[in-house]
């Protein structure tokens, strides 16, 4: 009988541990059914999951940082110069091959620029991006003159359109799973991102060129940046110099949630994707059952530290 | 009945897939120095941690004075008057000695601001009383290990503790630092004072123990005075079965010289010249400091070094990084471990093949059956105790850990093997498995270098020995001439019959 027990209580703390966060999006799915019938449609939950990919995708590209052991805090401006430049040149010229190559560049231009006074010249990331975040976002205010870019011809269809019965976005966003997951578990620089994180001075003495490694993440995290402020920019079907305002640290809290180390070397992209999953959730289902925006973002802090918590003292049980 | 300080009953811990400790007693008699040996793995250091209150048991009681305790915190632990002195210091650099000293115990004023010259005052008395030569200005930063030590068991003493935990307090400290440690461990039994000591120095023990506990996979072999053990039958015992040799049987090598470094000058070393053959296992001794490692550093790439010439067979090698000099052969393991060896949060595969990455990758992509087979290769012929290749590297022992760094540079299939105290901290039956491979690969034509602050180590392993003093090779001894005396006479300054 007491056998069967401690079995049991192992067990249940096993699955806690190693499912925790998955767990949490499953309540999360049965709360908010129950709460609201419209939630648990197909419409719904399509919605939202596009409605969130911007932050989605931005969670993949603070996953790799923190992984590697950085962080990037001007990935909201970013996000919206990326996509106003790709958006000028897509009216410039109206060529999508064009457009995506200008944000992709733009993206990559300033997360590598930063990632490059970080990893060389040796400014904690914290600093160098906080300060690239405060350039970025004055760049894309001049450039705009603080005004939203409108007639955009046909930009919308990448952001709005579908393929199948599915949203082109969430389209982006199972491609940038797949390949962030593909980059992390079969690829040697995904091993790296994990050991410069782990231990860096370990990392080095086993021959990894560290600053090198800690500039190809900063790399990812450029490109999904730009993906993300393209979708984002055409999904609104306007500029908007002052979109991704606060980005970034719902992209940090997201891959918290999905159980990645601020301390650097753990992370899974599959963990990732529910973290940012569960932060869109809360805010479809908070609109859902109309919950005043001021107490939004009340609650919202409050389910991202019971998410942490939860997982944290699932996994201490553990051991 | 006799009286205990401590006793454990029934004691047992699982951690996932391991079996930690199972059923122990054990009983410390009060103001008695009761030193615990084991093999790494054996469960000595969860033992300590479960008094500590770092663990909790699954099952059992702890008594303190014959009265049941639960001790769920180490601050707890604490209050029941018992402090620990771990094997890698948990101090603080930036901390003054009496900032450290009093800790979360800071004299105060209106019950919140710091009184600092009260403090300093109370701290000042305190080194005075112990006799030691310290300004309690100084920066933790700026003291050795001994010394830090030495402060730690000062603020154990001083917050009153009856039972100090002391895990291999040696491991990193130099000889003369040792008789100090040891006087100081006698000063405080005669305060009745009861000391726990682990450790895997034979020799030592018998200087300090009055009573030895000789555990094995968990569970507790035997306990006796100390005057009834002797260091064969505490051996045998650890390892479960007779030990007949600390150091495998010396071969001679009569190889071509293959690895020479000429004029190597660098932070910390000038103008080093010395040589090593083929197959050959030449040593490095010199004081802690004299620039071993810093010269070692050198050769693989870790520190740039200002000018020298280094030549493998005749070709003259680059060896400005890590990744240069692994892909020329010339690869170190370590005297760090924990900073420079292994990537804690990592599993044992990833740390196994972390600078083997390029053979078992095709265009960057993983080959992930190569690499099971090849960590697998390396578990069995280690003989690496882990629950499995996916196991986390913090959940395994430092002997264990040590093994999974060592095959992470044979992976390479390195031509000169660099091994910078490669044994610290490990125990006798995995020394001697270590010892065994070094052989090896020696007998397989790699050209090893042993830098090693254990002379017997040394004498025992080595062919030749170069000794190191002040940032110079001081001079090399082989045969009869290498032993003890010489060794300690080049490392101090003085001449040695160079042969």
């Amino acid at each position: 009988m007491r056998l069967e027990n401690t079995l049991k209580g192992n067990s249940v703390k096993s699955i806690a541990s190693k499912y925790g966060i998955y767990l949490v999006l499953v309540l999360m799915v049965v709360i908010s059914s129950i709460a609201s019938p419209n939630f648990l449609t197909v419409s719904n939950i399509l919605s939202v999951l596009r409605q969130s990919s911007p932050t989605i995708i931005l969670a993949f590209g603070a996953m790799f940082l923190m992984i590697s052991g950085s962080m990037d805090l001007s990935v909201g401006s970013v996000l919206a110069i990326s996509g106003i430049f790709s958006l000028s040149v897509y009216m410039m010229g109206g060529s999508w091959l064009g457009a995506i190559l200008a944000g992709i560049m733009t993206g990559l231009v300033c997360c590598t620029l930063s990632g490059i006074i970080s990893a060389y010249v040796g400014v904690p990331s914290f600093i160098v991006t906080l300060a690239m975040d405060l350039i970025v976002r004055g760049g894309v205010m001049l450039y705009t003159g603080g005004m939203p870019i409108t007639r955009t011809g046909n930009f919308a269809a990448f952001g709005q359109g579908f393929i199948g019965p599915i949203p082109i976005p969430i389209v982006v966003v199972a491609v940038i799973w797949a390949v962030s997951a593909f980059i992390l578990n079969h690829t040697t620089l995904g091993r790296k991102f994990y050991a410069i994180g782990g231990n860096a001075e370990a990392a080095r003495a086993s021959g990894i060129n560290v600053k090198r490694t800690t500039l190809f993440a900063y790399f990812i995290n450029g490109i999904f940046v730009a993906i993300a402020g393209i979708i984002f920019m055409s999904r609104l079907n306007s500029g908007t110099p002052g979109g991704g305002d606060g980005y970034a640290l719902d992209a940090i809290a997201s891959t918290v949630i999905g159980g990645s180390s601020l301390s650097g070397g753990i992370g899974t992209a599959t963990g990732t994707l529910v973290g940012a999953i569960i932060m869109g959730l809360i805010s479809n289902i908070l609109n859902l059952v109309s919950v005043q925006s001021y107490v939004q973002s009340i609650v919202k802090g409050v389910i991202i530290v019971l998410a942490v918590v939860l997982d944290i003292s699932a996994k201490k049980k553990s051991v | 009945m006799e009286a205990y300080k401590i006793s454990l009953r029934h004691i047992s811990k699982s951690f996932p897939g391991v079996k930690a400790l199972s059923d122990i007693d054990f009983d410390v008699r009060p103001g008695t120095v009761h030193v615990l040996m084991g093999e790494n793995g054996a469960g000595k250091s969860t033992m300590m941690k479960i008094i500590n209150g770092i663990y909790h048991p699954d099952e059992g009681e702890i008594q303190i004075d014959g009265r049941p305790v639960t001790i769920k915190t180490p601050q707890e632990a604490a209050r029941l008057g018992i402090a620990m002195i771990y094997q890698e210091l948990y101090f603080v650099p930036e901390f003054t000695i009496g900032e450290y000293l009093f800790m979360a115990k800071e004299p105060r004023r209106l019950g919140c601001v710091v009184d600092w010259k009260k403090l300093y005052r109370q701290a000042r008395e305190l080194i005075e009383q112990e006799g030691v030569p310290y300004d309690p200005r100084t920066k933790i930063k700026n003291l050795s290990v001994s010394d830090i030590q030495i402060i730690e068991i000062m603020k154990a003493t001083y917050s009153g503790a009856q039972i100090i935990i002391m895990d291999e307090p040696t491991s990193s400290i130099s000889n003369a630092d040792v008789d100090r440690l040891f006087a100081k461990i006698e000063e405080l039994k005669k305060r009745g004072i009861t000391i726990l000591y682990i450790s895997h120095k034979l020799d030592e023990i018998f200087r300090i123990a009055d009573y030895i506990t000789v555990i094995r996979d968990g569970q507790v072999i035997e306990t006796r005075p100390a005057g009834e053990f002797d260091s064969d039958t505490i051996i045998a015992k650890m390892v479960g079965r007779p030990l007949d040799n600390v150091y495998p049987e010396t071969e001679a090598c009569d190889g071509e010289v293959c690895f020479t470094v000429e004029d190597l000058s660098g932070p910390g070393f000038r103008k080093a010249d010395f040589d090593v053959r083929r197959g050959e296992i030449v040593g490095f001794a010199g004081l802690v400091g004299a620039g071993r490692t810093e010269m070692m550093s050198a050769l693989v790439g870790l520190t740039k070094k200002r000018s020298g010439r280094i030549t493998l067979d005749g070709q003259e090698l680059e060896l400005s990084t890590v990744e240069t000099a692994k892909r020329q052969g010339v690869v170190m393991v370590s005297e760090d471990r924990q900073r420079y060896g292994i990537v804690a949060v990592r599993s044992v595969l990833e740390n196994s093949v972390l600078a083997n990455l390029g053979n078992l990758s095709n265009l960057g992509v993983l080959m992930h059956h190569k690499e099971r087979e090849a960590v697998g290769g390396f578990i069995k012929r280690l003989s690496i105790r882990t629950p499995g290749q996916q196991t986390l590297m913090q959940s395994l022992s430092g002997g264990n850990q040590q093994k999974v760094v060592l095959s992470k540079w044979l992976m390479t299939a390195p031509r000169v093997l660099i091994l910078d105290e490669p044994t610290r901290g490990i125990d006798v039956g995995a020394k001697y498995e270590i010892y065994c491979l070094i052989r090896e690969m020696a007998r397989q034509g790699i050209c090893v270098i042993l830098v090693s602050s254990e002379l017997p180590e040394l004498i025992g392993m080595c062919n030749r020995v170069y000794v190191v003093h002040e940032g110079n090779v001081a001079g090399q001894l082989s045969g009869e001439s290498m032993n003890q005396e010489n060794i300690m006479r080049l490392a101090t300054g003085g001449q040695g019959n160079a042969s």
